[in-house]
């Protein structure tokens, strides 16, 4: 397949609607489904028990059902799937697995159990400390816990060699997003940030079996590619989420490429890979434990930033754009020492907020172009 | 018929004489605060719901920046504070307790006088993933360490044994961190001295709170708020202990004597959430005039912990992970149901609070469960626990007159 086809095919997966997407995966796959939320939690456990897992942090339609269940100062990553929960187009999940990620995540769950019509509803219980062995040795015993729950759902057991099995089509799949990364690092414009994030979400709501074999055909197609027009300036984006997905058109409208970021749905979903020796339960803990910074989680002294700043150094970019999801605790506290720290390096930084249903779009447009003529003095 | 007459006090019972005391206790609380360089002592900046039993067992002094904002919310300081953090780029959207703390100590105003830099910050985390980010915060501040309990929630109606042990193991770290940056031990005696007097103010707090349930009340949730200092900051000591003992006499008065805090009690309530801080007054108004009292709270009830002095690391782990507030909704509803009966309650007070998602979120539901099963009237209300931009007076005082209605209607069903 043609670079264009296999972008097409990524773009039409984020396109399609949840609820059609979960009826077609489950009849195509012939596994029962769990839809996830966010996604910090062990999905190839979820694959070597013969489940489909579905990554999703709500949708961009407008809320409305959700207001009679969740308050408006949560999120629009809560609130926004507790609206798909609410209007249907999750009934025919055979399960929801919910990682306590932050206070909103944590509660939803409770919420999700209570109006969800008796749908499966399981919790990752994610240590919010990552560094001390207590951490550790409570993170295998959870998942270790949610590996029975998990099992119990789709009635096969997870034995070490599946779940080897399943690491190892995870990391080819990790692997192949690397190297579409390093060809936007080497080649700017060669792949538009549209087009690469598509990439990376079409692995979180495809099979990955389906998903390899295109990127295979991706980068074949790419190898021989040029760069693409210079972008008037390179940056790190860092945040949660790029969305709605029409914040990255504004940024390549105004000559803004992104050749490195911390997202979760972006680096934080491939940069790093299981172990494939020793025991893959405490492979799977490792991964957690030494993945890039996050800022949901306790880190004693701003590695969130460190990490920006390294990068920054280590691609090359001209600045850092903080985008910033409405409501998000984690990130409104992290914030003033984050840019006085990026600022205290000389690296020049603007702060964005944008909500998954609507945002100012002209406003975010105005100020990226005004950030680029700044940069470029 | 052998019925006890019910007195009814001629005026308003005007909370409690032992509440002067309480003023004296946590004055001199704040000055050993202030003094603590002074007299020697480690000082540490401490969450609501950490294990200080271990802090004064080695005579660290604990600081609770919540308990202090709460203050500085009844005496209207929270606005002016808040902007000082919104000034340096702290979000309004953020928990107000921690804009006020950190706008006090950005800017060193507050009517407790200057607070010295603490030696360390600890928090624990299972009352909210706010601290963990308000005390990283105050961490980079103060440029000093800090100490991070995590408490996996509680989705059932017991917490895991994993999130016991996982407690317990990092109670160990804690201490090998206080004796590292403090050069002082921690003996076995001195921590069964502070359970052993935190077993006994916790008791006699559920007691008090239990009271509650007399027909009519001796004390309403807003007396509760009132008086809920000491168990705040110096559970582990023996003057707490004192103190409610010295309440919960006389509160027996009144029951002994039938007295209730409000003398037309009509309709008895269930408050859900932190108090109003800049409110209590006016809104405590509000509700008696109609004879509607908060009899018993979640809130204060949080306190209500049982310790074991001969198991105290076990029972600490199982106390602090147990807290209501990182109970999800199975515990809260059974807990709700439980006390609708115990506390013959008509009616529930959820207050909606931005500045607390562990606690709000979720009440829509127990709203619509309450309402399904037992047809018990709610009123819900949005606002903030210290910031008043944040809170419509008028709106909330309109919602209160709707469910009075209600009450009256549905009240009347039920007897």
């Amino acid at each position: 397949m043609s670079a264009e086809s296999v972008l097409s095919r990524f773009h039409e997966a984020a396109a399609e609607p949840l609820s059609k997407k979960i009826e077609n995966q489950k009849k195509a796959t012939g596994k029962k489904m769990v839809g996830c939320f966010l996604y910090d939690l062990p999905e190839e456990l979820l694959h070597a028990a013969g489940l489909q897992p579905l990554l999703f942090w709500g949708t961009n339609r407008p809320i409305s059902m959700a207001d009679t269940l969740i308050q408006s100062f949560c999120c629009s990553l809560v609130r926004s799937a507790v609206e798909a929960l609410a209007d249907g187009t999750l009934s025919k999940l055979d399960g929801m697995l919910i990682p306590h990620v932050c206070d909103s995540a944590q509660q939803m769950s409770s919420t999700w159990k209570y109006n969800s019509g008796g749908m499966y509803v399981e919790d990752y219980f994610v240590p919010k400390k990552l560094y001390s062995q207590a951490s550790k040795e409570y993170l295998m015993d959870e998942l270790n816990r949610l590996k029975g729950s998990i099992e119990s759902l789709s009635g096969r057991k997870v034995t070490p060699a599946l779940l080897k099995e399943s690491i190892k089509l995870y990391n080819e799949d990790r692997a192949l997003l690397r190297q579409l990364n390093d060809i936007r690092l080497k080649k700017p414009g060669a792949i538009s940030d549209r087009d690469f994030y598509a990439s990376v979400k079409a692995s979180m709501i495809m099979p990955k079996e389906e998903h390899i074999p295109l990127m295979k055909d991706l980068l074949n197609s790419l190898k021989d590619a040029g760069a693409g027009e210079a972008p008037k300036i390179k940056v790190v984006l860092s945040g949660i989420l790029w969305e709605p997905p029409q914040v990255l058109d504004v940024f390549a409208e105004v000559g803004v490429a992104i050749i490195g970021d911390d997202l979760y749905n972006g680096s934080r979903y491939f940069l790093k890979d299981v172990a494939t020796d020793g025991d893959p339960m405490e492979a799977l803990a490792d991964r957690h434990i030494n993945n890039i910074p996050f800022c949901c989680y306790h880190y004693p002294r701003q590695e969130v930033a460190q990490h920006l700043i390294k990068l920054v150094k280590e691609t090359g970019a001209h600045g850092i754009v903080i985008l910033e999801i409405k409501f998000c605790e984690p990130q409104d506290f992290e914030h003033p020492d984050l840019v006085k720290a990026i600022e205290e390096a000389g690296i020049p930084e603007l702060s964005l907020e944008t909500e998954l249903q609507t945002i100012a779009l002209g406003q975010m447009r105005t100020r990226l172009e005004a950030f680029v003529e700044m940069v470029g003095e | 018929m052998n019925e006890k007459k019910k007195e009814v006090a001629p005026n308003k019972a005007k909370g409690f004489a032992t509440t002067e005391l309480m003023k004296q206790l946590l004055g001199s609380y704040y000055n050993d605060i202030q003094n603590c360089k002074k007299q020697g002592r480690p000082m540490a900046y401490v969450t609501a719901g950490f294990p200080v039993e271990i802090l004064y067992a080695m005579d660290i002094l604990p600081f609770y920046p919540e308990n202090h904002a709460a203050m500085l919310g009844a005496r209207r300081l929270v606005v002016e504070l808040s902007q000082v953090a919104e000034a340096r780029g702290y979000s309004q959207d953020i928990c107000s307790y921690a804009r006020a703390d950190m706008g006090f100590n950005f800017s060193g105003e507050s009517p407790v006088g200057p607070v010295p830099k603490p030696d360390f910050v600890l928090a624990c985390n299972q009352q909210c993933d706010t601290v963990t980010k308000w005390y990283e915060v105050l961490s980079r501040y103060f440029d000093v360490p800090m100490f991070l309990i995590d408490a996996p929630n509680v989705q059932g109606t017991e917490p895991l044994g994993t999130a016991i042990d996982y407690f317990k193991k990092q109670l160990k770290e804690l201490v090998a961190f206080l004796e590292k940056n403090t050069n002082r031990k921690l003996t076995d005696d001195k921590l069964r001295e502070t359970v052993t007097y935190s077993s006994e103010a916790t008791r006699l707090w559920k007691e008090i709170l239990w009271m509650g349930k007399n027909i009519p009340a001796p004390l309403t949730c807003f007396d509760a708020f009132i008086n809920m200092g000491p168990i705040v900051t110096i559970r582990g000591l023996k003057e707490c202990v004192d103190y409610y003992q010295k309440l919960k006499a006389e509160i027996q008065g009144r029951v002994d004597k039938g007295i209730g805090a409000v003398p037309n009690e009509k309709f008895r309530l269930y408050w859900d959430n932190i108090a109003i801080w800049f409110r209590l007054k006016a809104l405590s108004e509000k509700f008696y005039a109609a004879g509607a009292v908060p009899v018993v709270a979640t809130y204060t009830n949080g306190w209500a912990y049982t310790f074991d002095p001969t198991s105290p690391w076990d029972s600490m782990a199982h106390a602090y992970t147990k807290n209501f507030i990182n109970c999800g909704l199975t515990w809260r509803l059974q807990n709700l149901m439980d006390l609708i009966n115990e506390f013959t309650i008509d009616g529930l007070i959820m207050f909606s609070n931005r500045s607390c998602k562990p606690y709000s979120v979720g009440q829509y539901t127990m709203k619509n469960i309450v309402m399904e099963k037992l047809k018990l009237p709610s009123l819900l209300f949005e606002g903030d626990m210290t910031d008043p931009r944040l809170f419509s007076h008028e709106q909330a005082e309109e919602s209160i007159d709707t469910f009075i209605e209600n009450l009256s209607k549905t009240a009347s069903r039920r007897k």
